[in-house]
């Protein structure tokens, strides 16, 4: 028999017991819809969420930065040379132990450079911007911040990813005065800021167009002498004295500094800083930290040239071991690590102070300051010697020094160390479940409960799609099942009439699962044309929820929210489509055959059988 | 001339629980070509068996069935499914058209289940109808017809592949005298105007002595041939 006329059988069938035909057809005509409209609106949330509502975060949340324990301020540790931050870090091995995660795709160790007086002045107009971090990043933990190759190549303008934290301008306001006497009586140890003491010093942040600094090439000026203090505090019980130097005292205080520098090293060479050109690729907004990120393939170049800027620059003269780490500073070389300054708090509180920056041109900056934590040592750390960039003192296990350091390729050789370690995981979605496992590993890190929201909606969503996904599964399955198996036990005697009349075997299977997959074709055309044109309609519902949602939660925890185009909303998911096309032709077809071969052995005899 | 059936040593035992029952016991006959044959019987003699192990509906547990010089007995599946289509028609006593297809459709279906094309049998299904004057109803569905207008449709139905041989079971047994002596009226002239035997199972002596032949079944044995 033609398998058109098989088909056309069925045709006429279903003209003729159209009833019997909705129980298959109007089920699967439902779902079909459902699963449009479900499939497509929980896309378009997720997409909403990703893309409008969390913008960075959830990109963010892709990233964990483990971080060494922080042990508290303890001002009898201020000079103590063995730090405990400084022996709490991170190195390789810590990469490797993480890296085993599942779940986790990269591991990196964050490495601040031994640098400093890192700054630019072409990247804003009339605007000097000092960072005061620059760590490595590679590549893959950059593209949580950038689309670009993070990659340094030689002769080529190197990618930077800044840090909005540390796009801040300070100055010195000094009014008409040239002396503040301040009241400390009231303030303690640890208390207040830097404003509420200082209050010459002003700073602010610098308002920037992400997209138009985006791709911006500036240069970078790395070294040269640091920014004498212009001023003195003069404390006494209760009080605190600022008086700003005058011209005199400044020019005094200069010609010292070139005396003492010019007696080991060329000064004019020595205090002047090594340029780069840099094209920034990425900026990262949150304010968790002030790190300026450059690609972890440039570090050892720029160190390298760092040192040997130093050391090009010595003069000839001998400096003998008495001078080093008192009279000059710079980094420190213990036959392991190139580390930031000998006394370790000095030098973590100068990183940390020079991430304000200065105004364009103004070199009269402090830039030993005290700071938080630290009120008053300002004036004993401007005494401890001048900084020498690129300079590593040579220092044996007990921290005594035994020499300056003339290999250039010291940093290259040395291993490093780093407060950060940048972890890189699959999906937002695995985050709490890597984060217990890095626990368990022996790192302490606490997600907050921001991302504990997000996770929920995205892990949510996916539990409703993956229970619907199955429940299709089943419900097809058992409708297909149900609805043909009826059909057939009630066509016992007329498959016996076709056989009798001689249709064969195969030909009764090809009638029976073409009439199932025929019923279960028009519910899925109908079901396809309503889900589509519901799906508009939902949208509309779905967005006025989702801003609901956005406004009234998502704003409360998160300070940056974007807003949401309607449109997203109405977007149709076709992969979903698709995998429920296959899905219900797959398993419609498998029941189809398994229910109609029992058909297919309905016996001639059926027809002749008198009752 | 040969014979269109050859019934040899037919036997057919079935099982109803534990107990053996053998509706058709070493039955054997033979029916030359333009031949009709008239089974008689009461009920439970097994003369629907013989029908049905005769038409290849059926399994045989042994003895063998020739139909037109063709033994049935080791044919496959698909095999007697397309000898009946080609060599055999039917008429069952319970009025069996489909539903859902009209008169002149019914009739076409043995046709397309040959694989010939639709405008070819529905030509031919008109001309059958005509046979058995129902033209005017050939787009009626069979619920829209009366039992002895359904029948003949059955009757244009079995002719449908010029059939050598026609099985009928009771085809009068629902039906009034009038619709009765129809029925069997078309079927006697329309089988002899084209060389078919029909071979009917009635329980009406009347019936019974319009046929050339008859055999009588008790117990599933032949009584006398």
């Amino acid at each position: 028999m033609k398998l058109k006329d098989i088909l056309l059988i069925n045709i006429k069938k279903l003209k003729t017991k159209t009833k019997k035909a909705l129980f298959l057809i109007i089920p699967i005509f439902v779902l079909i819809t459902l699963s449009v409209i479900l499939s497509s609106q929980i896309t378009n949330i997720q997409k909403a969420a990703a893309n409008s509502v969390f913008g960075t975060i959830s990109q963010k949340f892709t990233l964990i930065e483990v971080q060494t324990e922080q042990t508290a301020f303890d001002p009898s540790k201020a000079f103590n040379t063995t730090s405990s931050v400084e022996d709490n870090r991170f190195s390789a091995l810590d990469e490797t132990t993480i890296k085993t995660i599942a779940g986790v795709k990269n591991v990196s160790l964050q490495t601040t450079l031994p640098v400093k007086n890192a700054k630019t002045t072409d990247l804003f107009t009339d605007k000097t911007v000092s960072f005061s971090s620059l760590s490595t990043l590679d590549t893959t933990a950059a593209s949580i911040y950038t689309t670009s190759d993070f990659t340094y190549t030689e002769g080529e303008a190197i990618p930077i990813i800044l840090n909005a934290s540390a796009l801040t301008t300070s100055t010195e306001d000094w009014g008409d005065k040239t002396e503040i006497t301040m009241d400390t009586s009231s303030i303690t140890r640890g208390q207040g800021g830097i404003a509420q003491r200082l209050s010459f010093l002003k700073t602010e942040a610098i308002t920037y167009d992400k997209d138009s600094l985006m791709g911006t090439t500036f240069t970078m000026q790395i070294g040269g002498l640091d920014t004498i203090q212009d001023y003195t505090i003069d404390r006494s019980s209760g009080t605190m004295v600022i008086r700003k130097l005058t011209d005199e005292e400044m020019a005094t205080k200069v010609e010292e500094r070139k005396t003492a520098i010019s007696t080991y090293w060329n000064y004019d060479q020595i205090s002047t800083p090594i340029t780069y050109t840099f094209v920034v690729v990425g900026i990262v907004d949150d304010n968790t930290s002030n790190t300026t990120y450059v690609p972890q393939n440039f570090a050892d170049t720029l160190v390298k040239d760092y040192i040997a800027h130093e050391v090009n620059s010595r003069n000839g003269t001998a400096i003998p071991t008495t001078v080093l780490n008192s009279t000059f500073t710079g980094v420190t070389y213990d036959g392991v690590e190139v580390k930031t300054s000998s006394s370790g708090m000095i030098g973590q509180m100068v990183r940390r102070f020079e991430s304000s920056s200065s105004t364009g041109g103004s070199t009269n900056i402090p830039h030993e300051r005290p700071t938080e934590g630290g009120l008053g040592f300002g004036g004993e750390f401007g005494s401890t010697g001048y900084y020498i960039p690129g300079l590593v003192i040579q220092v044996d296990s007990s921290n005594n020094v035994t020499g300056a350091v003339s290999d250039t390729n010291i940093y290259t050789t040395s291993t490093k160390y780093g407060d950060y370690l940048d972890v890189v995981i699959d999906n937002v979605v695995n985050r709490t479940a890597i984060i217990e496992a890095i626990n368990n590993a022996g790192y302490a890190y606490q997600d907050t409960d921001d991302v504990a929201v997000f996770d929920k909606l995205q892990s949510t969503l996916n539990t409703v799609s993956k229970v619907f996904m199955i429940s299709f599964i089943v419900l097809v399955s058992a409708l297909v099942a149900f609805t043909m198996s009826k059909f057939i036990s009630e066509s016992i005697r007329e498959i016996g009439i076709f056989r009798a009349i001689g249709m064969r075997k195969n030909s009764v299977l090809a009638m029976f699962i073409s009439q199932s997959l025929l019923y279960v074709l028009i519910g899925y055309v109908a079901g396809i044309g309503l889900g589509i044109a519901l799906n508009f309609v939902s949208g509309y519902f779905v967005s006025g929820w989702f801003n609901t949602f956005l406004t009234e939660t998502v704003a409360k925890t998160f300070n940056v929210v974007n807003t949401v185009d309607k449109n997203i909303f109405s977007g149709i998911n076709f992969t979903s489509i698709g995998i429920y096309t296959a899905l219900l032709i797959g398993i419609s077809s498998i029941i189809s055959i398994i229910t109609s071969l029992s058909a297919s052995k309905v016996s001639p005899v059926e027809a002749i059988k008198n009752e | 001339m040969g014979n269109i059936l050859e019934v040899k040593k037919l036997t057919k035992k079935y099982k109803d629980g534990d107990i053996e029952v053998t509706a058709l016991d070493n039955v054997s006959f033979s029916l030359p070509e333009g031949f009709d044959l008239a089974i008689l019987g009461p009920s439970g003699s097994g003369k629907t068996t013989l029908l049905q192990l005769a038409g290849g509906l059926d399994t045989m547990t042994s003895g063998d069935v020739i139909i037109s010089g063709q033994s049935i007995k080791n044919m496959s599946d698909t095999e007697i499914s397309d000898f009946r289509n080609q060599t055999m028609g039917f008429i069952f006593q319970m009025i069996n058209l489909h539903d859902f297809f009209t008169a002149k459709e019914n009739v076409m279906l043995p046709m397309l289940v040959a694989g010939v094309n639709r405008g070819e049998a529905e030509e031919k299904a008109l001309k059958l109808l005509e046979k058995v004057g129902l033209t005017k109803r050939a787009n009626h569905l069979p619920k829209q017809l009366s039992g002895g207008e359904q029948q003949r449709v059955a009757v244009a139905r079995a002719l449908a592949n010029d059939p050598k041989i026609i099985f009928a079971d009771e085809p009068t047994g629902k039906l009034d005298k009038a619709n009765s002596k129809l029925v069997i009226d078309i079927l006697e002239n329309l089988s002899h105007e084209n060389g078919m035997s029909v071979i009917m199972i009635t329980h009406d002596e009347n019936i019974a002595k319009r046929f050339s032949r008859v055999i009588k079944l008790e117990n599933g044995s032949v009584k006398n041939n």
